[in-house]
This record gives structure tokens, C-alpha cells and sequence, in this order.
């Protein structure tokens, strides 16, 4: 008894220090919570997402209207839209009647599938036989991005190569029809259809009146304006070594189109070869380049497009000739991880991976 | 001079002391396990299926698998963490992204259509908006 009257203080000192320590780990934690929660008058990016055209879509804005999010839903319509008059995979799109009617029937289209159709037509011609928009039948015989790919034996590729050729597209201006005068040709807009998106979609981007917006079509971006603190939208650059969230690099969005192709995209393998999704026209088999990825910037979305492809599958030493042009800018990657700039993305990029990566002289 | 207890105990020993540090190494033991628990408080997985939400998990969450219905693709969720499990799509982009734990982190299997994205914005501070590629 008289020995457990003599602990008691004891025991309430010790309470009062447990106490004392408890009230400062709260004081600290509700601090720290507090520093948590955004102030109320940050504005927070308003975003959307959605799988269209083969590809996942995300946009950003940090437009400060209540409506801003009933914006990019519309977005989302007009490319909703878009896809069902340009994909391959719907019956009832443009496309596919246009294919399923060649040699056979001129098809009126809209006048969006029109331009599309004749610029991509015009930049097969000038691409020096690397790249084609009546490629269909040999993607289709490859079936890369399906859930069956296969490598066609020698005599079924020879034979679908010859049906290739943009040149047997037969335009009509005034009537905006076209016809395909091969019967077995087919349209496949895989390399041109995500950069005019871009087109599309900043023109919406404007009629909607947005003060800023980014879209990323499955890695093709388009942004424009400033976010919320001023500063540009931060594009990384994907390290085609990496997994998909690692970059080599980052620049500052400069309100342009910047689509971007490598191997590492969409390929299957097969006995150990790894056949990539980018095919080469003439020889009819996927293309091996010494380049792992082509990025293009330019105010063009469908030029960025068309050019990414184009010069992935041209390869280092065309790529490095026709580097420098006014109307775009490359960043390239090739295959021992050598960066290559044109001028006009010098000051912009931002080595960020120099472990891995070094810039090219 | 030291003060004593009515007892004639001082009033600290050297017990106490050890008692005490004891007590403050299990109080900062607490405090640092709150910090972890509340970073990870708010975290949502989010699953989404053909553009629809289809599922939300508040993480931390028991080791469990999920099946998305209609799709040959199954995720796991094992120590906090989620990861597609099985799939059927061609390519198995959506596998070699791995295990993801991290807001602002996301899984995207194309050929299926389907979405895990971790809520939140993100903590890592990249400063990147979006990866071209």
C-alpha cells in the first residue's frame, strides 16, 4: 500500500509527458494536413479521357469557366464523329464505303474525309515510297495492332504490294467524290488520321473559345495557351527504352502539333523477331530503322503525322538531311540513343535522362 | 540540490529516463506511420471500361484479383499496389507497365479498352503535363 502512494506522481509525470508528446504529434499532423488542402483559390486543371480512334484521348484545360468540362465533352464528340467517318473497324464510316466500293463506285464524302484523303494523297507521291495512305490491304495481312498478328509468306506479300499506290486515287474537286481504281486497294489512315485530329481539334479549341487546352491522341499532342500559373503545358519526350511513363527529355509545349513514331509502339514478336506496326510500302514487310523514335512539331498536325512516319522509316542519314525546314522541328532518337535536334527546338529541349542519353554533334 | 519524493525516492531515476525515451521513440514511431498513412489516405483506384467508370477502390485495400467483366483481362491488387494479372491483348503493354501505387500513375491496355488510374495528382514532381511518344 505505502509502496503504491509513493508511485503515483511518479505515474502522473509520466502521463503528462506521454500527453505532452501526443499534443505535439497532433499539433504537427493537423499543420501538415492543413498544408495539404489546395487553397481555395487554386484553380485545378479540368480533364477528360477517352478511348477513341485505336488510341486513349486525355485533354486538359485550366479555363476558368463553370462550362469548361461541357467543352472538352464536345471535344470528344466532334472526334467521336471524326472516327466514324474515317476508322476502318465501322462498316458505315467514309473510309470503309470508299474501300468496299473500289473499281466499282465514286463515293461522295465530307468535306473534312475530302481534304484529308487528297494531302495524305499528296504526301504519299512526295515520300519517296515510304509512306502510303493505300497500304490497308498489307495491314490488314499483318494484322500487327489485332489480336491475331501473323508474318504473310513471301508470294501473299508481293502480291498485295502492287495493289499499294496513292496515285490510283481518283479525286473530284467540285463534286468532292473519290474512287479507288484498283479493286483490291484499300485507304488506311493509320499514319495521317490522329494528326489531322489535332487539326480538327484545335479549331474546335477555338470556336469553343477555350483560353488554353492540351490533347494527347495516344501520345500526338496538341496544346495551346498557359496553364493556370503562366507557364507553357510541359511535353515529355518518351524514352522508346523505357516503360511508358519514362521520358528522355521535355519541352516546352510551343502551340503546335507534336506527333511522334517508333518501333516500340505497337509490334508483335514472333520466333524471336520483333515485327514493329510501321510498314514499308514497297518491300511490303515492317520497316527496320536505325532510328528508334522520330518526334515532329509543326503547326500542320497532319504534316507532323505524316513526317514522324516518314522519316522513322527513311531512316538516320535522310532524317539528318531534311532536319532543318521551316515548316516543322525534329527531335530524333536513334537506335544507340543519340539525340538529334533540328535548330529550332535547340533552346527549347531539356536533356533530362543523361544517363542514357547524350546529344548528337 | 535534489529534490525528493515524500517516499525519499529521487525523482527521477535513471529507469524513468529510459521509460521516457521509450515512450517519446514510440510517439515519433506513430507520428511517422500517420505521415505514411495519410499520404496515402485519399487514394482511389479508379477502373474504367469501354470510356465507363467501372469500378473504385479506396487503397490501402486487401490483396485481392479483379475481373473486368466481358474482357479477357484480370488485375491484382497485392500489397497496395495494382497490376494487370492476366490479359489476352496482343501486345502486354498494359503488363510491362507493372505494379502502379502512386497518384497520377495509370495502366492503359488499348487492345481491351479498359483504364486503372491511380486518383490524384501527382506526387512525383516531374512537371511534365504530357509524354509525347
Amino acid at each position: 500500500m505505502a509502496k503504491a502512494k509513493s508511485k503515483l506522481p511518479y505515474i502522473i509525470t509520466l502521463l503528462f509527458l506521454v500527453l505532452a508528446v501526443v499534443g505535439v504529434v497532433w499539433a504537427v499532423q493537423m499543420t501538415k494536413t492543413g498544408h495539404d488542402t489546395p487553397p481555395a483559390n487554386e484553380i485545378v486543371a479540368k480533364t477528360g479521357q477517352k478511348f477513341l480512334m485505336d488510341t486513349f484521348v486525355t485533354q486538359t484545360t485550366y479555363d476558368k469557366s463553370g462550362d469548361a468540362e461541357q467543352k472538352l465533352a464536345q471535344v470528344f464528340d466532334m472526334l467521336t464523329e471524326f472516327e466514324k467517318k474515317v476508322s476502318m473497324h465501322i462498316p458505315s464510316s467514309e473510309i470503309s464505303k470508299i474501300n468496299a466500293g473500289a473499281g466499282v463506285s465514286v463515293i461522295k464524302v465530307s468535306p473534312e474525309v475530302y481534304e484529308l484523303v487528297k494531302r495524305s494523297r499528296e504526301l504519299s507521291l512526295k515520300s519517296k515510297g515510304k509512306f502510303d495512305i493505300t497500304i490497308g490491304p498489307l495491314v490488314k495481312a499483318w494484322g500487327i495492332t489485332t489480336d491475331s498478328p501473323r508474318v504473310p509468306d513471301e508470294e501473299e506479300i508481293k502480291k498485295l504490294v502492287k495493289r499499294v499506290g496513292a496515285s490510283k486515287i481518283t479525286l473530284h474537286d467540285k463534286n468532292v467524290t473519290l474512287y479507288l481504281s484498283d479493286p483490291y486497294m484499300e485507304i488506311d489512315l493509320g499514319g495521317v488520321a490522329k494528326g489531322y485530329a489535332c487539326d480538327l481539334v484545335r479549331e474546335k479549341y477555338k470556336e469553343l473559345g477555350l483560353t488554353d487546352g492540351m490533347i494527347s491522341l495516344g501520345g500526338n499532342i496538341y496544346s495551346f495557351g498557359k496553364k493556370a500559373d503562366g507557364t507553357a503545358y510541359t511535353i515529355g519526350l518518351r524514352d522508346p527504352y523505357g516503360a511508358a511513363e519514362d521520358t528522355y527529355g521535355n519541352i516546352a509545349a510551343p502551340d503546335k502539333v507534336i506527333a511522334t513514331t517508333g518501333g516500340y509502339e505497337r509490334y508483335f514478336e514472333q520466333d524471336g523477331k520483333k515485327y514493329i506496326h510501321v510498314l514499308d510500302p514497297k518491300t511490303g514487310y515492317p520497316v527496320e530503322s536505325d532510328l528508334a523514335a522520330v518526334t515532329v512539331i509543326s503547326e500542320d498536325g497532319l504534316l507532323a503525322d505524316f513526317l514522324s512516319t516518314t522519316l522513322f522509316a527513311a531512316g538516320k542519314t535522310a532524317l539528318l538531311e531534311n532536319i532543318n525546314n521551316e515548316k516543322f522541328d525534329v527531335i530524333a532518337v536513334d537506335t544507340e540513343r543519340n539525340i538529334y535536334l533540328s535548330d529550332g527546338i535547340k533552346d527549347s529541349f531539356v536533356l533530362t535522362n543523361k544517363t542514357d542519353y547524350r546529344l548528337a554533334e | 540540490m535534489e529534490r525528493r519524493l515524500p517516499s525519499g525516492r529521487k525523482f527521477f531515476r535513471k529507469g524513468d529516463l529510459v521509460a521516457v525515451a521509450v515512450l517519446v521513440i514510440a510517439a515519433l514511431a506513430v507520428w511517422t506511420g500517420l505521415l505514411f498513412a495519410s499520404s496515402g489516405e485519399h487514394m482511389t483506384v479508379q477502373i474504367y471500361s469501354d470510356n465507363e467508370l467501372f469500378l473504385q477502390i479506396s487503397l490501402p485495400a486487401e490483396d485481392q484479383t479483379i475481373s473486368i467483366p466481358d474482357k479477357q483481362l484480370a488485375l491484382e491488387i497485392k500489397n497496395n499496389r495494382i497490376g494487370v494479372l492476366e490479359t489476352d491483348c496482343p501486345d502486354h503493354t498494359c503488363k510491362k507497365t507493372g505494379y502502379i501505387s502512386r497518384p497520377g500513375q495509370s495502366i492503359i491496355c488499348l487492345p481491351n479498352r479498359v483504364v486503372v488510374q491511380i486518383a490524384g495528382q501527382s506526387d512525383t514532381d516531374s512537371g511534365i503535363d504530357a509524354i509525347a511518344g
